[in-house]
């Protein structure tokens, strides 16, 4: 069963009921002519668009979305195209509540590509960020923490990043090795407030508030 | 004020223009250098074209809703009419406030900055209340700086003269290709603090991460707390009487002096196995530099 929930221009969003399992509704999806699903979700939506991000956010009225934790991205295309596959937040189809956002470079990304690739996974883009989620669905897919992944990305993803992860239930960060790319953290007892910049925390916490660098080979995972 | 002109410094080469400006041609030697100022060009260390600013002549500007560019540019009018202290209000992480100023200026920023504040200074001394983010202070020449709060990675890179200090923890690669000057941080530092380093000294009160001083040409690193791993060619060595002396000075004028003293801090200096270029025939210089 499903009701349309709202749409784009090209993009439809749908709220479907379904008790099976999800990996065989979404290939069925996309069995239609030039059906591709952008992202799906239980208890997590991920909106990807062309545009300035408050255009892109007036468009799908993010700002009346509710919910515990989000993550959001800006791209500046480096190595790939200028597209809504290229761009960020990434998922690994056809996982349930799994998002990425990343800066950096992944030097190891077609070794990891082919090496996921030959365990059944699918990817819908060529640029590395894509790497992480999927990445990160199939170690949740086989049980292991998000924290787990996260540090164990430290020692198997090589190159420089910092990339953040929200899934159902859980936020999560990890800096690579050398610590090479920025993440500016806000803490307190009600609230997580990270971004590559410090201007980004002040436009939504424009009081004085303490924020920190997390240093290199850092994880954390919060609970929503 | 300076022995040239704006007239004549045009009509000089830029190798010329470097030397009259006191900023004259220096060769590693492999040698630890303590001086960072020749006496003898006293008169040059104000620019020619600086302006005159009487210190108690006090502004105050709001940053609020104005571009960097619109702010840095007020600071220069406010200088040219005279004010020698300025604060400015509302920086909420703005980036790259406060550069380039090559004359004296009391500068406070009420709040936290973003990337490179007040970079490619050379005179003033800057307050900051709150934090600062990548590369604050980069290729200082002179001055101080004071951050009250934290700092973002990459503080004080490449820094030539002066103080720079930072009372929270900083990110990673602190002092990197630091030439000169005094980078002192309150608390911790991060990976690969003093990376390159090849003059100056940099206090770290608290615990240094992973790789420090790694490939370091030459300069001192102090740190008062643990090391994680020192880097390529960083070796630690004696704490000398004038060491000591130094800490208890620079870190008591900053209110950073520990409660135990200084005699705890590790010292970590070149080992000079990798880079050594006097050993090297000028055409082999040649070829590197």
């Amino acid at each position: 069963m499903k009701s349309k929930k709202a749409d784009t221009e090209y993009a439809l969003r749908y709220v479907i009921s379904h008790d099976g399992d999800t990996s065989k509704m979404a290939a069925h999806i996309e069995e239609g002519e030039g059906v591709e699903i952008m992202s799906m979700g239980s208890g997590l939506e991920l909106i990807k668009d062309l545009g300035d991000a408050d255009d892109v956010a007036a468009l799908y009225g993010l700002n009346d979305f509710q919910g515990t934790h989000g993550i959001g991205h800006t791209r500046m295309a480096t190595e790939s195209d200028v597209d809504i596959r290229s761009a960020h937040p990434y998922w690994a189809f056809p996982y349930n509540d799994v998002s990425v956002v990343h800066n950096g470079q992944i030097t190891n990304y077609w070794i990891m590509r082919r090496t996921m690739e030959r365990n059944g996974h699918r990817f819908m883009s060529n640029c590395d960020s894509e790497l992480l989620a999927v990445y990160t669905a199939h170690n949740l897919s086989k049980g292991i923490s998000l924290e787990d992944s996260l540090r164990q990305s430290i020692g198997e993803i090589d190159g420089v990043f910092t990339y953040l992860v929200a899934t159902k239930d859980q936020l999560g960060m990890a800096k690579d090795t050398m610590a090479a790319k920025p993440l500016v953290l806000y803490e307190s007892d009600d609230l997580i407030a990270m971004a590559s910049e410090e201007v980004a925390i002040r436009a939504i916490l424009p009081e004085e508030i303490d924020t920190t660098d997390p240093y290199d080979e850092e994880v954390r995972v919060w609970q929503a | 004020m300076a022995s040239v002109s704006d007239a004549e410094l045009k009509n000089m080469t830029q190798d010329e223009r470097a030397r009259a400006l006191g900023m004259t041609t220096e060769q590693l030697t492999g040698k630890q250098l303590y001086v960072e100022f020749d006496p003898d060009a006293e008169e040059r260390f104000t620019y020619p074209w600086a302006p005159e600013v009487d210190f108690n002549k006090r502004t105050e500007l709001d940053c609020d809703g104005k571009t960097t560019t619109e702010v840095n540019s007020s600071i220069r009018d406010l200088m040219a009419k005279g004010y020698g202290t300025i604060v400015l209000h509302n920086p909420r992480g703005m980036h790259s406030l406060g550069v380039g100023i090559l004359s004296k200026l009391n500068l406070i920023i009420e709040g936290s900055t973003g990337y490179f504040t007040v970079g490619l200074l050379d005179g003033p001394n800057v307050r900051i209340t709150g934090r600062v983010g990548w590369s604050c202070g980069e290729n200082m020449m002179s001055g101080t700086i004071m951050i009250e709060k934290n700092a973002g990675s990459t503080f004080g890179a490449a820094i030539r003269g002066g103080d720079l200090v930072c009372r929270g923890s900083v990110g990673s690669r602190t002092g990197i290709d630091q030439k000169g000057g005094t980078i002192i941080v309150g608390g911790d530092t991060g990976a690969l603090s003093g990376f390159m380093m090849q003059r100056g000294r940099m206090v770290v009160c608290g615990n240094a991460g992973k790789n420090l001083g790694d490939s370091m040409y030459d300069g001192t690193i102090f740190v008062g707390g643990d090391i994680k791993s020192l880097g390529v060619d960083a070796v630690e060595a004696e704490l000398s009487d004038l060491d000591k002396a130094w800490l208890t000075r620079k870190l008591t004028q900053y209110g950073l002096m520990p409660d135990k003293g200084v005699d705890h801090f590790t010292k970590v200096v070149a080992g000079k196995q990798l880079w050594n270029y006097d050993n090297l025939e000028p055409s082999e210089k040649k070829l590197i530099l």
